[in-house]
């Protein structure tokens, strides 16, 4: 095989400018935002290269079904099975795909530098996977269009379904597609399995159908039909894994705590921020301490990044870049209900949100500027106004005010600055 | 006559220009997200600029379409019927826009997009026949990337442009009458894919 040749000739070597070009624009100043974890790091090269490969690879993929076609090759004497001769003409633009997706990985490893830890085997896979399958969809429509329409077909109609469904208010469709909009997932969240579940079995199904209408000569509509169905079929099965979710393919983390013990209570982070862990637990171990008396709240027997109940753990985060004031913000706020009642439009319980989030955070040792600028001076107030009662007192007002919080029938009591 | 609008597939254009003016008309203002570096942010660029690219593949195709070497000695003047098949869907469909522009929001921005793409496709096929429709759609996209966004925009960004002003017109006006001269007077060469 003259490979010099086969290289040269191939559609991928003119693509790939085009390719590592669009990718570098579309990686553009993303890696700024990442999160302080590999996952992230993963997802946006592999959304990178499947939103910057995936259209010029199918067009790539046309353009060399059309070559093949009209080279005859399925009118040919078979000397080599229609599986190998493909394969030879995939391989350049795999190779390229492969390259591109190394190379965004390299892009956001400069970024990741400090953070331990290595990139999701699984999502690069499925991207690749994506990849190939539009490939193989380019080589299908290649055989039976010229590359005057195939080209331009397969790359804005790719990119058309690869960047479309994000405007759909219908999230399902864009879990499909393997773009997964360049963004997943915060350090406490991880990917939705059963949405990369989806995308390999969509992905592995178009391939299939592509593969087999670009080998079958003739066939009978009913041969047709079925490999017609067969994304279709795929489609059945991966909507169930994907219908309930929201607009993004992130679910709360449950593996990768690193923990240790201080005087009694178990502090815990993710493994990516074990280098804070001592810092973690000098800040909130007294403050668990402050708030558990001033409260009434049993002691946590555990402080944790992870999944906490609020009564035997409770929930904190040490961010990169955090401060003590933030730590404990966070930890005091944790102690309030995540979402409000289902209580309609006259519930006044809201409004103990704020003055109770700055009770805690004085309480817990924040400083009382930095919880100013977070709650408002108006909060503030109120919760001088608690503080100034006695200790019972202000357990009281707390407990109060959670019921207030947690209930359509209690209304909320001194929130408001006198 | 006849033989030639069937060689050069001129219902085929003449359906995908109705189908391009049926998407443009009934789904045109919908927004596709687009990742615009200069915006920094998702981006969207109403489908009725981007649909004409399929009318202006099948336009071009059917342009090239047909024997090569006999229309290149042909008695007929068929670099003139080229032109004249590409002038005529674009005059055609630029007459629909103005007509419709009260209920066709896009109509217009639609039709001069038809007329760059195909320009563009145009010229680009003296450098590479086959891959003369990759050229506009590669450049839409990256004019998606890179242009202004909504607005008047810039002159080379017309094509993300859903200003229906003369300015707009420039590139895409200049575009096709480089086109239609590269079709009539300079065929081109027809380069199978190596």
């Amino acid at each position: 095989m003259p490979l010099r040749r086969w290289l040269r000739s191939s559609a991928a070597m003119t693509a790939l400018p085009l390719m590592a070009a669009y990718m570098f624009f579309v990686l553009g100043d993303s890696t700024n935002f990442l999160e302080d974890n590999w996952l992230s790091a993963t997802v946006l090269a592999a959304s990178a290269g499947v939103m910057a490969m995936g259209p010029v690879c199918a067009a790539a993929g046309a353009w060399e079904g059309a070559r093949l076609s009209r080279g005859r090759v399925e009118g040919a004497a078979p000397v080599r099975p229609p599986a190998v001769i493909l394969a030879w003409s995939l391989l350049p633009i795999l190779g390229t795909a492969v390259s591109g997706l190394l190379g965004a990985l390299s892009l956001v490893a400069v970024a990741m530098a400090d953070v331990p830890g290595l990139p999701a085997p699984s999502v690069l896979a499925v991207a690749l996977l994506v990849i190939v399958a539009w490939t193989l969809v380019g080589f299908a429509a290649g055989r039976f269009l010229p590359p005057l329409l195939g080209v331009p077909l397969l790359l804005a109609g790719t990119w058309l379904w690869l960047a479309y469904p994000a405007a759909l208010e219908t999230f399902w469709v864009r879990h499909l597609t393997g773009n997964n909009l360049g963004f997943c997932c915060e350090t406490g969240t991880t990917f939705h399995r059963g949405a990369l579940t989806a995308q390999a079995i969509l992905a592995v199904a178009v391939a299939g159908a592509a593969f087999l209408a670009w080998a079958r000569h003739r066939g009978t509509r009913r041969a047709w039909a079925g490999i017609a169905g067969l994304p279709l079929a795929a489609a059945v099965v991966a909507f169930p894994l994907v219908r309930d979710m929201g607009p993004e393919a992130q679910v709360p983390r449950t593996d990768g705590l690193v923990c240790s013990r201080w005087d009694g209570v178990e502090v815990c982070v993710w493994r990516e921020r074990e280098k804070r862990l001592g810092f973690a637990a000098g800040i909130a171990l007294p403050a668990v301490r402050r708030l558990s008396a001033a409260t009434g709240l049993p002691a946590p027997g555990r402080v944790t990044e992870g999944p906490a109940d609020g009564r035997t753990s409770w929930r904190f985060a040490v961010p990169p870049g955090a401060g003590g004031d933030d730590v404990l913000f966070g930890l005091a706020t944790g102690l309030l209900p995540a979402a409000p009642p289902s209580c309609g439009p006259d519930w006044s319980g809201a409004d103990a949100y704020a003055p109770m989030s700055a009770w805690l955070a004085l309480t817990a040792g924040a400083g009382r500027d930095s919880v100013a600028r977070r709650t408002g001076p108006a909060s503030l107030g109120a919760a001088g106004r608690a503080l100034a009662l006695p200790p019972a007192g202000q357990a009281r007002w707390f407990g109060h005010n959670l019921a207030a919080l947690r209930r359509c029938d209690i209304p909320p009591r001194e929130v408001t600055p006198l | 006559m006849r033989t030639w609008l069937q060689v050069h597939h001129v219902a085929w254009s003449a359906l995908s220009l109705a189908m391009t003016a049926g998407v443009v008309a009934v789904a045109g203002d919908v927004l596709v997200p687009v990742p615009n570096l200069s915006q920094g942010d998702l981006d969207g660029v109403p489908l009725a600029l981007i649909a004409p690219l399929a009318a202006s593949a099948v336009l071009v195709r059917g342009v090239y379409a047909g024997p090569a070497d006999l229309e290149a000695v042909a008695v007929r003047p068929t670099g003139a019927y080229r032109a004249g098949l590409v002038a005529a869907a674009c005059a055609a469909t630029l007459l629909a826009g103005l007509l419709l522009t009260a209920t066709v929001p896009y109509g217009t921005a639609a039709a001069r997009n038809l007329a760059g793409f195909t320009g563009l496709a145009l010229v680009a096929s003296r450098w590479r026949r086959d891959a003369a429709t990759g050229v506009p759609t590669a450049y839409m996209i990256a004019a998606m990337l890179l242009g202004g966004g909504s607005g008047t925009g810039s002159p080379w960004d017309w094509a993300i442009t859903d200003s229906p002003g003369l300015s707009s017109w420039a590139a895409p006006a200049t575009a096709l009458a480089l086109g239609l001269l590269t079709c009539s007077v300079f065929p081109g060469r027809e380069r199978a894919p190596s």
